[in-house]
């Protein structure tokens, strides 16, 4: 339901952009745990809203490579390969769209933009998870 | 993974196709070459042929489900009878009583009318169905007061399939002298309807579900002097007052038509879909972490109602490019709540969200049936492998 507690209507096609995104699985699955600096960060519940895993492989202060696991609906798959997609090669303090912005670039309907919080929180924390190894 | 694009429609429950041979019959009452004339204008002759028209159809709904010609009247479809009947009921009953009797797994038009009755005063008792998706009839006749002036409970769930003990239910009722109303929209065509045999007093029919055109449908009153609807339109006294508004004369033939090739082909239908749909459940069956809802009850035969748990239903969908299958009822999905019905059978919201809802009909193939069921298996192998945990649960 909706905050003014009507019925959320369901947006079932989204622009050729999320549609791309969403059938893009290339980055989808889980690096090896003897990868060279691996990071790894969680957000989300299979049963409420989607549950997002973010492995990420970082050298020398270089984000060398993102894989993404999730379960949850085709708006958050397309977020996640999309944020992966972005994210690698890139400096680990890399500024990534905020999940808003991402939504809105991709052409989410309104109702969904909440679902994209929680790719952007596992991907915060993993690179959280990152900071406490450096600190340690 | 492809996206294939050749379309494959196994959403059968939402609405069917219009069978050829009904689209042809209709054709005959639209232009100025055919019996276009207003079927109330009986002081012609065009008028009195399409009035013997609508009054043939009305005699095909009646063949179908073993009612007499005049119990049958004619609406706009089953949102409209479900209405009439609930709403026309608890008008010309309020004087004795305002408790009225459902289950929790009836369809949005009866659940909708149900609540609307409460905010006018009404009280309902919602009956609960157990983890099959029956409504067991001890339940309902510990919801039957003296007070009650209506119990409904559908014949086939549309999400499920699972059929309803309509015969023990109405029995209790008629024993009270509480009149029985059942939703048979999923069940006309598919199931046998013996209305002279069953102890049931309103029951409500669509045609679109039966291979007819949307927009038309049909509300089952039992001849009964002591049953008395008030009407929700009112106009011109068309069907004996009950129902205003002009007959859609091509509307109604071609439910007549759809209700006629129903009664004459509906049993060999219903085995050839059966058969199709058990093949595809023995294939989906073999996958991790799928269960079928409502699975030892009897079903009606074309419905499917499968869990996939380790995935998303939405997602699921997703990847299935154009296999036209649904995640709930059309209409729960439009709301985007997870289905109320696979709630009230014990599934978690979790659960219901990964469900889909395939429902195969008289135009389904075997070759679609074996397309589909790869697509699944194959979209659903690759998204449970890229689950969180998956590598707990599943092998790479």
């Amino acid at each position: 339901m909706s905050a003014a507690g009507l019925p959320v209507i369901l947006e079932t096609s989204g622009s050729a952009q999320f549609e791309f995104w969403a059938s893009n699985l290339e980055r989808a699955g889980r690096l090896a745990p003897d990868t060279p600096g691996l990071v790894e960060g969680r957000a989300g519940h299979a049963g409420a809203g989607g549950e997002v895993e973010f492995t990420l492989s970082i050298r020398s202060d270089r984000i060398e490579a993102v894989r993404y696991r999730f379960r949850g609906s085709p708006w958050i798959g397309a977020a996640c390969a999309f944020y992966a997609r972005l994210l690698e090669g890139q400096p680990a303090s890399v500024r990534w769209p905020p999940a808003a912005e991402l939504a809105g670039q991709l052409g989410y309907p309104r109702v969904r933009y909440d679902e994209v919080l929680i790719v952007e929180d596992a991907l915060m924390a993993a690179l959280a998870a990152r900071r406490e190894v450096c600190d340690e | 993974m492809a996206r294939a694009q050749r379309p494959i429609y196994l959403d059968y429950a939402a609405t069917t196709p219009v069978d050829p041979r009904v689209i042809d019959r209709m054709a005959g009452f639209l232009g100025v070459e055919g019996l276009f004339a207003n079927p109330s204008s009986v002081t012609h002759a065009p008028g009195r042929a399409a009035r013997a028209a609508v009054e043939e159809a009305r005699h095909e709904v009646a063949a179908l489900i073993g009612a007499r010609d005049r119990e049958v009247y004619f609406t706009s479809g089953a949102t409209e009878s479900n209405n009439l009947a609930w709403r026309g009921l608890a008008a010309s009953r309020r004087d004795r009583g305002c408790h009225l009797v459902t289950s929790r797994i009836e369809h949005a038009s009866v659940l909708d009318t149900a609540r609307a009755l409460e905010a006018e005063g009404f009280r309902v008792t919602y009956v609960p169905c157990n983890r099959e998706g029956r409504v067991e009839p001890e339940r309902v006749r510990e919801a039957l007061t003296p007070e009650t002036l209506l119990c409904s409970v559908m014949h086939v769930n549309n999400e499920t399939g699972v059929i309803q003990d309509i015969a023990a239910i109405g029995g209790l009722c008629r024993d009270r002298g509480i009149p029985f109303h059942v939703d048979a929209v999923q069940s006309a065509g598919k199931l046998p309807i013996d209305l002279s045999e069953l102890p049931v007093d309103l029951m409500s029919f669509s045609a679109h579900k039966v291979y007819g055109p949307k927009g038309i449908g049909a509300l089952y009153v039992r001849h009964d002097p002591g049953l008395v609807l008030e009407p929700l339109i009112r106009g011109g006294g068309q069907e004996r007052g009950l129902r205003a508004g002009t007959l859609a004369t091509h509307q109604i033939v071609g439910l007549g038509t759809a209700f006629r090739i129903a009664r004459e082909e509906g049993e060999a239908d219903a085995a050839r879909i059966r058969q199709l749909r058990d093949a595809l459940w023995e294939r989906l069956s073999r996958l991790d972490q799928v269960h079928l809802n409502g699975g030892g009850a009897p079903r009606a035969c074309g419905h499917l109602s499968a869990s996939f748990n380790a995935v998303n239903g939405e997602s699921l969908i997703f990847f299935l490019g154009n296999l036209a299958v649904a995640q709930g009822s059309a209409c729960s999905s439009a709301r985007g709540e997870p289905s109320h019905v696979l709630q009230a059978m014990g599934l978690s919201p979790g659960e219901a969200e990964s469900t889909l809802r395939i429902t195969l009909g008289r135009f389904t193939t075997p070759e679609e049936i074996e397309i589909a069921a790869e697509r699944i298996i194959q979209a659903y192998t690759r998204l449970a492998a890229i689950a969180p945990g998956s590598g707990r649960r599943h092998a790479g």
